[in-house]
């Protein structure tokens, strides 16, 4: 039930505001809750998130300098002209990828603290590498944070994309096919290094198959 | 309909080097215009990149970590620390984001033999790169900001906005018929295999098609739904 509802909002168009409630404002002003209670950042209160960036009543001020925006669009060479609007949607699609990756990185905090009984307040590198690993549209991120294979084998029962598989299902085989099927073509789109993508590729998919 | 035959034959070409370019000239009198830039643009690319780097001054390369750490914080715990290293890490999923987006839309630019980046090729980049989540609030936000926008410059915008309009509409479709696709599937682990590969449809553009050739029953009929989407577009 859960399962299907959580896919629901992440993959199908949903109306944003009559679906979902409000989060309570307490999850950002009171202590973490004790472990025993869900995580905050399940995918349909990062969907809400995300969504509600859509009703943003302040067009006028950008959470980004639009001409650094510019000037990094531009720096490929085969770029040439941009409308006025575009570094203004990258402007708002840059605040959602921040907020999408701070709330898939704080769940590694928090697990983090679990598995070390030790409690863990701090975001770190490895919390996002960690994140960026488990979901594929961060593939791209392969160059900038280190993907981190044992992410994959740690938690053998969450899907690659951070919801829990209903009981009975044949794990590894998405896990596998999808690697198989996703890895590959933004690295080589992105990058001329094409043996050096496809060792890591090898590798991570030997990773899943030890998870197996 | 021709468009989508040059768009396969353009996504050959960047898999095979160095056999398909001839080939393309040959059968494509209107595509061979369009496919020679890419193919002196490749080797400078790689220089020019590289003097790119030399003279954009580090700075300019990512985004004002302020920002970036206000952004992080909206959605924190108050008592949440963010270490030094994965705040520069955000900046540089940031940056290398914009880089990401920016080529997939500048590429479709030049499939459409267009020089500027619209607001709707970023869109359609992101809806390609797997971002689909993002789509729909943009597009309101993109809306709300025309809104705003257009009553300073009617007369400057009232032609581009009709248009883009036109190309907006082409979304939704696609979306309902993504839905429409995913819909009938019985179960929940079946749903979610299904999904995958619409997505593994959605990137084998870029890839032989005889990697699709293995797929299942299921993946098939996505196969032949998610084609009207993609003719759709263009």
């Amino acid at each position: 039930m859960e399962e299907n509802n959580g896919n629901n909002n992440h993959y199908l168009p949903q109306p944003s505001s009559s679906q979902l409630p409000p989060p309570p404002l307490y999850y950002q002003s009171m202590p973490l809750p004790s472990y025993s209670l869900p995580l905050p950042y399940s995918p349909q209160m990062r969907n809400y998130w995300i969504a509600q960036m859509g009703n943003a009543t302040d067009v006028k001020h950008h959470a980004f300098p639009l001409t650094r925006i510019k000037k990094i669009m531009k720096s490929n060479p085969e770029v040439n002209m941009v409308t006025a609007e575009a570094p203004v949607l990258i402007s708002k699609a840059c605040e959602m990828l921040i907020l999408d990756l701070t709330m898939r990185s704080w769940l590694h905090t928090v697990e983090g603290g679990r598995q070390t009984l030790k409690r863990s307040d701090t975001l770190t590198r490895s919390d996002i590498s960690a994140a960026t690993t488990r979901s594929f549209k961060f593939t791209f991120l392969g160059d900038v944070v280190p993907r981190d294979p044992s992410v994959v084998t740690d938690d053998p029962v969450l899907h690659p994309d951070g919801e829990v598989l209903p009981p009975g299902t044949v794990i590894g085989y998405p896990v596998f096919d999808c690697n198989g099927v996703y890895a590959s073509p933004p690295q080589m789109q992105e990058w001329p290094a094409v043996p050096g993508d496809g060792e890591e590729a090898a590798g991570e998919i030997g990773g899943s198959s030890g998870g197996n | 309909m021709e468009r989508g035959g040059f768009h396969g034959y353009r996504k050959l070409s960047v898999n095979n080097t160095t056999p398909s370019p001839p080939g393309l000239a040959a059968n494509f009198l209107m595509a061979e215009g369009s496919m020679r830039p890419p193919e002196f643009n490749q080797p400078n690319k790689t220089s020019n990149g590289g003097e790119e780097e030399c003279t954009v001054r580090e700075q300019d390369r990512f985004m004002p970590i302020a920002n970036v750490i206000r952004i992080m914080r909206r959605i924190l715990p108050a008592h949440a620390k963010i270490s030094d290293d994965s705040k520069e890490t955000i900046q540089e999923c940031v940056s290398e984001y914009i880089s990401f987006i920016t080529g997939e839309a500048n590429e479709r630019c030049q499939r459409e033999q267009r020089k500027t980046i619209t607001a709707e090729d970023v869109l359609w980049a992101m809806s390609k790169l797997g971002f689909d989540d993002y789509i729909e609030p943009l597009t309101l936000y993109l809306h709300r900001y025309r809104e705003l926008e257009g009553e300073r410059g009617v007369s400057c915008s009232a032609g581009s906005v009709s248009m883009t309009n036109g190309l907006v509409v082409k979304r939704p479709n696609g979306t309902m018929t993504e839905y429409g696709a995913y819909g009938p599937v019985p179960g929940i682990h079946m749903a979610q295999y299904h999904y995958r590969h619409q997505n593994g449809f959605v990137f084998s553009g870029n890839e032989p098609n005889s990697k699709m050739s293995g797929s299942s029953s299921g993946a098939s009929g996505a196969r032949v739904e998610v084609f009207p989407t993609q003719q759709h577009k263009y």
